[in-house]
């Protein structure tokens, strides 16, 4: 896959928006990541493997900055970028409940990739906050592999559905000369044109 | 950038060896852990520890190894050796009231726990000793390609300005009106009002940064493995994997 120079400044943007996009989650005091936020992005604006490519960079560079165990979740993002562009390409971000909705399945592919890295790696546990919940899964007698991926899509699907959103405003309100450059919107705008 | 990445600076001969081979050695700790029982893993640990705290790293390690690792060893345990339904589960008699736990659970729980502590002792003495940068010349001098090279630096050279830009954006709101301060969803509605400005501006930027990239032509970089990549780092690479890859089957043939 070549990537033109243009991609590659979208995507090198976008890894940072990822991680800048976290700190300012923090700032509002939302129990959101919105750290996947460039991936769709460029999933939107540039298609399926692009997104991918840019998940994949966002979670090896945070693995060599900031928490090596990001590096392990990589293919999570992938499947997030990857699931963002097929959705775009379906016209999953042409209006506000087409994004709502793909917030729903993003959440619910990437709980297909991570609920076996979390199970195999680590137990099913994160060490966060979750785990109250896992446990009390598992205490009113659910399996482990259900209860890792209750907790895993109950973890996301909030997040993931508000960065949909946020990422189908975001496109709805780019300027002409920027949505000229990027041909692969065209998916997003035509039933909403 | 040096605010946002765990590189601590040194003397060290863990700081001066050649990323590309620190990079194989952590894939021949990734390999180890699903070699080795729990108690030979936890040695280990013990061993990486004491050496970062030679390196001067003791502190850095121990204290993140605390906070990530702490949480999730007690919630490991506690799950699989407390609440998953064993058939093994048995009365804890050195508690005076009644407590259940599960040999095989709690066995699995520290396997677990112990190879999560050696990989993230063994990739924060990597990411400590190893700085961002030299770690990606290293790649581009094993062959890797310009633009992946370039996919990975700039995120590190932009945060710090992003990080900036969205402060001011985040200040200007404010005095426009933007609440981050009253209830979730009012602060929840606030969030396009910092993000759009911030975004739109990255892609106004994107094809400015684009055409000065074209320009220098940064895709037709001289290849630079001659000059650091020796041979003797090419044959203690492929060593280190060899062993990482040998190890792995023979504990797959036993």
């Amino acid at each position: 896959m070549k990537l033109s120079t243009h991609t590659l400044t979208l995507m090198g943007v976008a890894v940072t928006i990822n991680i800048v996009a976290a700190l300012i989650g923090k700032w509002f005091r939302l129990p959101i990541y919105l750290d996947c936020i460039g991936t769709l992005l460029v999933a939107v604006l540039q298609g399926p493997t692009r997104g991918a490519v840019t998940g994949l960079a966002t979670n090896l560079l945070l693995g060599i900055m900031a928490n090596p165990m990001s590096a392990v979740f990589a293919p999570v993002s992938v499947v997030i970028g990857l699931s963002a562009g097929w959705l775009a390409r379906m016209g999953g971000f042409s209006r506000w409940w087409y994004a709502l909705l793909s917030g729903l399945l993003i959440s619910t592919a990437l709980m297909l990739v991570a609920v076996p890295i979390n199970i195999y790696l680590f137990g099913g546990v994160t060490g966060s906050g979750t785990d109250l919940f896992l446990a009390w899964l598992l205490h009113g007698g659910k399996s482990l592999y259900a209860s890792v991926s209750l907790t895993i899509f109950s973890a996301n699907v909030v997040d993931k559905t508000l960065t949909a959103l946020l990422v189908w405003l975001l496109v709805k309100r780019l300027p002409l000369r920027i949505e000229a450059q990027y041909p692969y919107l065209y998916h997003s705008h035509r039933q909403a044109s | 950038m040096t605010r946002n990445v765990l590189y601590r600076q040194g003397d060290s001969a863990l700081h001066r060896l050649d990323p590309g081979i620190k990079l194989c050695l952590l894939a021949w700790v990734a390999c180890s852990l699903f070699v080795y029982p729990w108690p030979v893993l936890l040695a280990a640990d013990l061993l990486l520890l004491a050496w970062s705290a030679s390196l001067h790293l003791g502190r850095f390690v121990a204290l993140r190894l605390l906070v990530m690792a702490g949480p999730f060893a007690l919630a490991l345990v506690i799950i699989h050796a407390g609440l998953l339904p064993a058939a093994d589960r048995q009365r804890l008699a050195a508690l005076p009231w009644a407590l259940h736990y599960s040999p095989a659970g709690l066995d699995y729980a520290l396997l677990v726990a112990s190879r999560f502590v050696t990989f993230l002792v063994a990739s924060l003495l990597f990411v400590a000793t190893t700085h961002p940068l030299a770690l990606l010349r290293s790649l581009e001098a094993l062959g890797v390609a310009p633009g992946v090279s370039y996919l990975l630096t700039s995120p590190m050279l932009l945060i710090e300005q992003f990080s900036r830009r969205s402060q001011a954006i985040r200040d200007s709101q404010q005095t426009r009106g933007m609440n981050i301060e009253g209830s979730w969803l009012t602060r929840l509605a606030s969030l396009p009002s910092l993000f759009v400005p911030l975004v739109t501006l990255a892609l106004s930027d994107t094809s400015e940064r684009a055409r000065i990239l074209d320009a220098r032509g940064f895709r037709h970089a001289a290849p630079r493995q001659q000059a650091t990549a020796s041979r003797w780092q090419a044959y203690a690479r492929r060593s280190i994997l060899a062993v990482a890859v040998l190890q792995a089957v023979i504990k797959s043939c036993l």
